[in-house]
């Protein structure tokens, strides 16, 4: 057994899996989508059905009548706002508490995440390529944080003193106290919870997208989402030298960095967007 | 201590991007995850009245959709925008007391994506030029901050990340 396969195995709570997302991303894949199908898959969650709803009812989307049936919700929204909300809402759960082993407080991880899911899609839709799947991998690529943060709360001064004073990005203070890093524990996640090779290996390799073979592109959205996150001022936490950017990644999306603070401004409003449509805290 | 709450007096947080003025002496004004981006307070202490912003980005050039909106988004914009609000509301410039922080580098040393040294870099060019110094900075580094400014007395601090002690900035610029 594996050091991450060991630490997962002693983690008390697992976080539930976002079971929906993958299943989703199959439904949508079709060339014939079955709204049905889509409303079958949200119906049965009522935060889902009542976040669906709300957006579709929202001034954004603004209509006369109400929506008030979740199949007029999701026919007005269209399947990919439909897919965005469920991800936004599904990957809420798991990433809003707090992770005191970043020195992250409440909401930080969430907004971290959400915003290197919009940049990440915003690049996406510029570059053609899937935007759901790009927003999905961005999302989750911190989600071995939520695994890890308790047990690096008993080392917080070693993490903060080697990050801080001492320069080593995160990735390696987290080796070097673990083992292995959130990147590759997120990854294991994400097998253990049945997500496609591709999302799996995006998350895991969000790091050196180079490693992630064929799904290295999209672990280079997973990189320069997760860089324009923390170039806004999100999820810092405690890792003061938080991040070793990928040339590689760049050259791989074919991005020139100075196209970074252009992705930034779009990045920041689309989630005053965001942030209004779903309230989340800042 | 400015980061802790003091009874009586409110903390208002300026999100990045933003820009706030205040002459309520009983309002402490603070941003925080100043990472890469730059925080340019400064107070009047006659008129006791302060601002500051939290910039993202160090020029607004080619974006003025976004400087009109959102001036604090940048050095440049948020530079003109602080010192147009703060004389509206009674400060006089030559009074103005400047206090900065961030522009950190947090990322690898590529010069496109020293994002933070050029905010900072655009800072003090701007500054230079209006023949302005700084009453207290803490800038450049590795580490994200915290910043904080007491309207009532222009006391100034930071606080780094993972750190529960505070760096002054300067002492209080006046008595209460």
């Amino acid at each position: 057994m594996s050091a991450i396969d060991d630490h997962l195995s002693r983690v008390k709570h697992l976080p539930p899996a976002p079971r929906i997302l993958p299943e989703l991303l199959q439904l949508l894949r079709r060339s014939d989508v079955d709204a049905d199908k889509v409303v079958n898959l949200i119906r049965f969650d009522p935060a889902l059905t009542a976040g669906v709803l709300q957006l579709a009812n929202s001034a954004f989307f603004g209509s006369a009548r109400p929506a008030d049936d979740l199949g007029e919700a999701v026919t007005r929204l269209g399947f990919q706002q439909v897919y965005i909300l469920v991800a936004a809402v599904s990957g809420a759960r798991n990433l809003s508490p707090a992770q005191r082993g970043y020195g992250m407080a409440c909401g930080d991880l969430w907004k971290h995440s959400a915003t290197s899911a919009v940049a990440a899609q915003i690049i996406a839709k510029d570059l053609g390529d899937d935007v759901d799947v790009v927003f999905t991998a961005a999302l989750l690529h911190d989600i071995g944080k939520i695994i890890l943060s308790d047990t690096l709360e008993s080392t917080y001064a070693v993490i903060v003193r080697e990050t801080s004073s001492n320069c080593y990005p995160l990735l390696e203070v987290e080796r070097r106290v673990l083992g292995f890093d959130h990147a590759e524990a997120g990854g294991r996640l994400l097998a253990r919870w049945n997500f496609p090779a591709n999302l799996t290996a995006a998350v895991a390799h969000h790091h050196r997208p180079e490693e992630a073979g064929p799904h290295a592109r999209l672990a280079a959205y997973a990189h320069v989402g997760n860089l324009i996150a923390y170039a806004m001022g999100q999820g810092y936490g405690n890792a003061a030298y938080a991040l070793e950017p990928s040339v590689t990644a760049f050259h791989m999306l074919g991005l020139n960095e100075d196209a970074l603070p252009g992705y930034m401004m779009r990045t920041f409003d689309e989630m005053g967007i965001i942030e209004a449509l779903f309230r989340v805290k800042t | 201590m400015l980061s802790t709450s003091r009874a009586g007096y409110e903390q208002r947080v300026i999100p990045v991007s933003g820009l706030l003025t205040c002459d309520n002496p009983k309002v402490i004004l603070c941003s925080h995850t100043i990472g890469m981006g730059v925080v340019l307070a400064a107070c009047d202490p006659v008129a006791r009245i302060a601002g500051l912003f939290h910039a993202l980005l160090p020029e607004s050039q080619g974006q003025p959709g976004h400087a009109k909106q959102k001036p604090g988004m940048f050095v440049d914009s948020g530079f003109e925008a602080l010192e147009f609000t703060l004389k509206n509301g009674g400060a006089v410039p030559a009074r103005l007391r400047y206090y900065a922080a961030g522009g950190a580098q947090v990322m690898g040393a590529s010069s496109q994506l020293n994002i933070g040294g050029r905010n900072t870099d655009t800072l003090k060019k701007l500054l230079a030029a209006r023949g302005f110094t700084l009453a207290g900075a803490h800038l450049g580094g590795h580490t994200c901050r915290s910043f904080y400014l007491a309207v009532e007395t222009g006391e100034a601090s930071v606080q780094l990340s993972g750190q529960l002690n505070e760096i002054p900035l300067c002492p209080p610029l006046m008595t209460t």
